[in-house]
């Protein structure tokens, strides 16, 4: 299944040349271009980069792998409770992209207020979709779910399409760049990353501290026994849905900080925070971050240093190693710890 | 007519460290109907996936109609005449009636590609004898469940086998289907079928069956024909649980000996029984007199509301909902009616709670657990009605009964095993709004399980099996619920924590609830139970105080249900 997303994720990178342009994941991809481009000619003809070069990498690895991270963390958390594989993750990181837009051109407000708005919408309309699809067929097989998902993300895309056109848009934000002796620290993706980990922070804590954060992980643990102790299971689901709704609301809402958007850009998202999630171990919140940055640094570091984009091969090469060696993933268990 | 048709000698099937067929020789004689009984896990089935080739042998052979077919592949077995069926139909759905039973390969790939005349002349004639030629033309999928019990039946006779094995031909027919099924076997038999039945339902045992092998823990128990064999007590011990050696603590905590003596007619069989308990007898004050025998607790009820009545002021927070021993009964179902899918497993009961211990006994496949969840909201009533404190509860979920203060302890005991201790117990509280009533439940759930103490901050799942049940008990006292109903909490666990798990039981009642519990091991449960229900095929045979129960003969008769 997976191969068949690969051409795909293959002409993005082919068009990652010029900044700005519409190509998904354009921003940082472009970014890691355009600073390999300088720093080629500065470094013509040494091998080995500089430790400042090395430096810029790393530091875009893991801003690329911060987000990556927050897009899987939505994902892995309904799978972990519901065992539901949310296809419609990335539609709606897509809404509240466009969310973001609508609300700061009609407000003139910084986009950063947009963003809760966006988590908050992006809550209710995942309620929305778990109670008008999911919540009918959740004891349905896995695959009646994950095609009604599917059909969730069509529904969503195609709406967006028809509402603003696939070309891409921007929020015309220009945030700018932090200089750190030589190390360009972008600061739209630096505020996106503090953004993933205030969220992985908070998420955790309420999944650790709150009786509710332990009805879902002991919902997710055992449905069964959960019905027991007298938590109300779909309410629960709801609730699960709502919250992996608004993280990819969150995830969503942060990307227009640093890279121009279309209909399309949710998908490409969704096929390496798969990855991520399988890589990281399914359910598992730290596995998400792990699994991200694994993806993040093999992104920079393969763009950088290998051919066209035979990154993307070693992306999936990863992915087969960790199945084959450990098929549980990295950190693979439930949604806690 | 005495010529062996099936022999096994010494088979012998291995599931890891468990031995699933311990050194199995039973003889099935030609043109009988042969019965094979036994608990659950007693290796019935494991039998016939052996015999049959789905599973290799770990040693032994199989001798069929004179040839060694020990290791032959399945289909190779099916087509030499030795057939079976399995517990769950799995019909080609999507063939109608009639093209599941052609498309049964007589002849191996050699069947060839042209349906031969004979073989849709055996199919009709099959389809009419089995009374089902007027679904021949529907899809599979489409019938009733009875009607592919029968399909499944009449799909193997295709093979025109010389026997046939039959996993439990009769679970979730109802009684018509099952006499029309039965008396299709005997006419079948009659014409020179041989059958080997695996079945729960001991009316069916006692209508066909020739002989009866009653196999226990992988190894065959006893074999003769149904009469000998039900009066055999190794059989009764296998079926009602042995009285196993117990400490003493339990009949000293709730004041009460069980007498295991000799009931007429088996009297060497449990010699060794009845030895098993002078501790017991000894320390008794009240020893009931040995005539009638069974574990009949004598000063049961007195003693249990005596402490209940002591306990319910002491543990107060644990009886959060207020509950005092009124004599009434709680969580009432009247004629319930529920089951799975088109499988009707509870078929109009109507029980209890009632003040103390109140069990529920059947065999396995009776719905003694369908029943409780019923009760619990977990499976949902066809007909019928279940009323807490007068209120009507039937259509609840099982987290709104929760609320109401009935809280069901899944046979599993439904823990959460990634989440720590501490926190599988706080969830118990989930549905405690107020934090310090949370925190008083809690301590004094820890100073009823002090073991669990020290393990507060590990995974649920590293516990030990005894400390798993504790924790299960311990989180369902969280909930302070009135009513508990537990569904076998003692399965799967060592026979010397079963004590432990009675004990428990019994503090839930000092606690001032009222309990409902499912036991296979009816002997032991026997002792702390205040009013018994016994089920069979899904069906009420038997309430009553355990008193009513004198002569175990009638429990072995309404155990087994044979009315």
């Amino acid at each position: 299944m997976l191969s068949s997303f690969l051409p795909d994720a293959c002409c993005r990178e082919a068009a990652a040349g010029a900044p700005g342009a519409a190509d998904p994941l354009g921003g940082l991809a472009a970014l890691a271009g355009t600073v390999d481009a300088t720093a080629a000619q500065a470094v013509l003809g040494i091998s080995l980069p500089s430790p400042t070069i090395f430096a810029q990498y790393f530091v875009f690895a893991v801003l690329l792998g911060g987000i990556y991270g927050l897009v899987a963390l939505g994902l892995t958390m309904i799978f972990g409770v519901m065992d539901v594989i949310n296809f419609a993750h990335g539609a709606l990181m897509v809404v509240a992209m466009y969310t973001v837009l609508v609300f700061s051109n009609a407000t003139g407000l910084s986009p950063f207020f947009a963003i809760p708005f966006a988590v908050v919408l992006l809550f209710v309309l995942g309620v929305l979709i778990y109670r008008s699809t999911i919540a009918p067929i959740i004891d349905a097989p896995q695959e009646n779910q994950l095609i009604v998902t599917f059909g969730v993300l069509l529904i969503l895309i195609s709406g967006v399409e028809m509402a603003f056109g696939s070309d891409p848009r921007q929020l015309g934000l220009e945030l700018g760049s932090l200089n750190i002796s030589g190390v360009f620290v972008p600061q739209g993706q630096l505020y996106a990353l503090v953004i993933a980990l205030v969220a992985l922070t908070a998420t955790w804590l309420f999944l650790q501290r709150t009786m509710l954060g332990r009805a879902i992980r002991g919902t997710a643990d055992n449905r069964d026994g959960a019905q027991y102790v007298g938590i109300d299971v779909p309410r629960i689901d709801a609730l699960t849905f709502g919250i992996g709704a608004a993280l990819a609301g969150l995830a969503g809402g942060v990307i227009p900080l640093f890279q121009s958007f279309t209909p399309a850009l949710g998908d490409q998202y969704l096929i390496n925070a798969f990855v991520v999630v399988v890589l990281g171990g399914l359910g598992s919140f730290p596995g998400a971050f792990v699994g991200g940055l694994i993806i993040g640094f093999i992104q920079v570091f393969g763009s950088a240093y290998l051919d066209g984009s035979s990154y993307q091969i070693l992306i999936f090469l990863a992915f087969i190693l960790v199945l084959l060696v450990k098929p549980e993933g990295l950190l693979g268990g439930s949604a806690d710890e | 007519m005495t010529r062996p048709i099936l022999e096994t000698e010494g088979l012998t099937k291995r599931f890891g460290s468990l031995v699933a067929n311990d050194k199995l020789s039973v003889t099935v004689e030609e043109d009988t109907i042969h019965g094979i009984m036994g608990p659950n896990g007693s290796g019935k089935s494991t039998f016939f996936n052996t015999v049959t080739g789905f599973y290799r042998p770990d040693g032994g052979t199989v001798r069929f109609d004179g040839e060694d077919v020990t290791g032959w592949k399945p289909d190779e077995i099916a087509r030499r005449g030795l057939a079976r069926t399995f517990q769950i139909p799995s019909p080609f759905e999507d063939l109608t009636v009639k093209e599941n039973m052609l498309a049964v390969f007589t002849g191996g790939l050699r069947s060839g590609v042209r349906v031969p005349e004979e073989k849709r002349a055996r199919a009709d004639e099959l389809l009419e004898l089995l009374e089902i030629d007027h679904v021949a033309d529907q899809e599979a999928g489409g019938v009733s469940g009875g009607q592919e019990k029968l399909l499944e039946l009449g799909r193997i006779l295709m093979l025109e086998p010389a026997c046939v094995m039959l996993d439990e031909p009769t679970a979730g027919v109802n009684p018509s289907l099952r006499n029309r099924l039965l008396d299709h076997l005997e006419t079948l038999n009659d014409r020179g079928t041989t059958f080997v039945i695996i079945e729960h339902d001991m009316r069916v045992i006692a209508d066909v069956c020739d002989r009866v092998t009653v196999f226990n823990q992988g190894q065959v128990l006893v074999e003769g024909d149904f009469e000998s064999v039900t009066g055999d007590e190794r059989v009764r011990d296998a079926y009602l649980g042995g009285a196993a050696e117990h400490d003493a603590s339990l009949e000293t905590l709730i004041g009460e000996e069980s007498t295991e003596s000799p009931s007429e007619g088996a009297a060497a069989d449990t010699g060794a029984t009845a030895d098993a308990e002078p501790a017991a007898e000894d320390a008794s004050t009240e020893p009931t007199p040995a005539a009638g025998g069974g574990a009949i607790p004598a000063g049961g009820e007195a003693a249990g509301s005596a402490a209940a009545a002591t306990a319910s002021s002491a543990a107060s927070a644990l009886s959060g909902v207020g509950a005092e021993p009124d004599g009434e009964p709680w969580l009432v179902g009247e004629d319930l009616v529920s089951g799975y899918g088109n499988h009707r497993v509870v078929d109009g009961v109507s029980v209890e709670s009632r003040d103390g211990v109140t069990c529920v006994f059947g065999p396995n496949g009776s719905g003694k657990s369908t029943l409780l969840k019923t009760l619990a909201g977990v499976v949902p009533a066809w007909e019928g009605q279940v009323t807490h404190r007068g209120v009507d509860v039937t259509g609840n979920r099982p987290a709104e009964n929760v609320h109401r203060g009935v809280t069901m302890l899944p046979q599993d005991g439904g823990i959460f095993g990634n989440l720590t201790v501490r926190e599988n117990l706080l969830l118990g509280g989930y549905t405690v709004g107020d934090g310090a009533v949370r925190e008083e439940r809690f301590d004094e759930v820890l100073s009823s399980f002090p073991e669990l103490e020290g393990k507060l901050d590990d995974r649920a799942q590293s516990l030990s099996g005894g400390q798993q049940m504790m924790l299960s008990y311990g989180r369902a006292m969280m909930t302070g619920a009135e009513v508990y109903l537990l569904d076998e909490p003692s399965s799967g666990l060592a026979p010397s924590l079963i004590d432990q798990v009675f004990e428990m039981t019994r503090r839930l009642v000092e606690s001032g609830a009222q309990v409902v519990l499912i036991e296979q091991n009816v002997r032991e449960a026997l002792r702390i139970a205040d009013y018994v229900y016994i089920l069979a095929q899904g069906q009420l045979q038997f309430e009553g105080t355990p008193d009513d129960l004198t002569d175990e003969d009638d429990l072995v008769e309404l155990y087994l249900g044979l009315d």
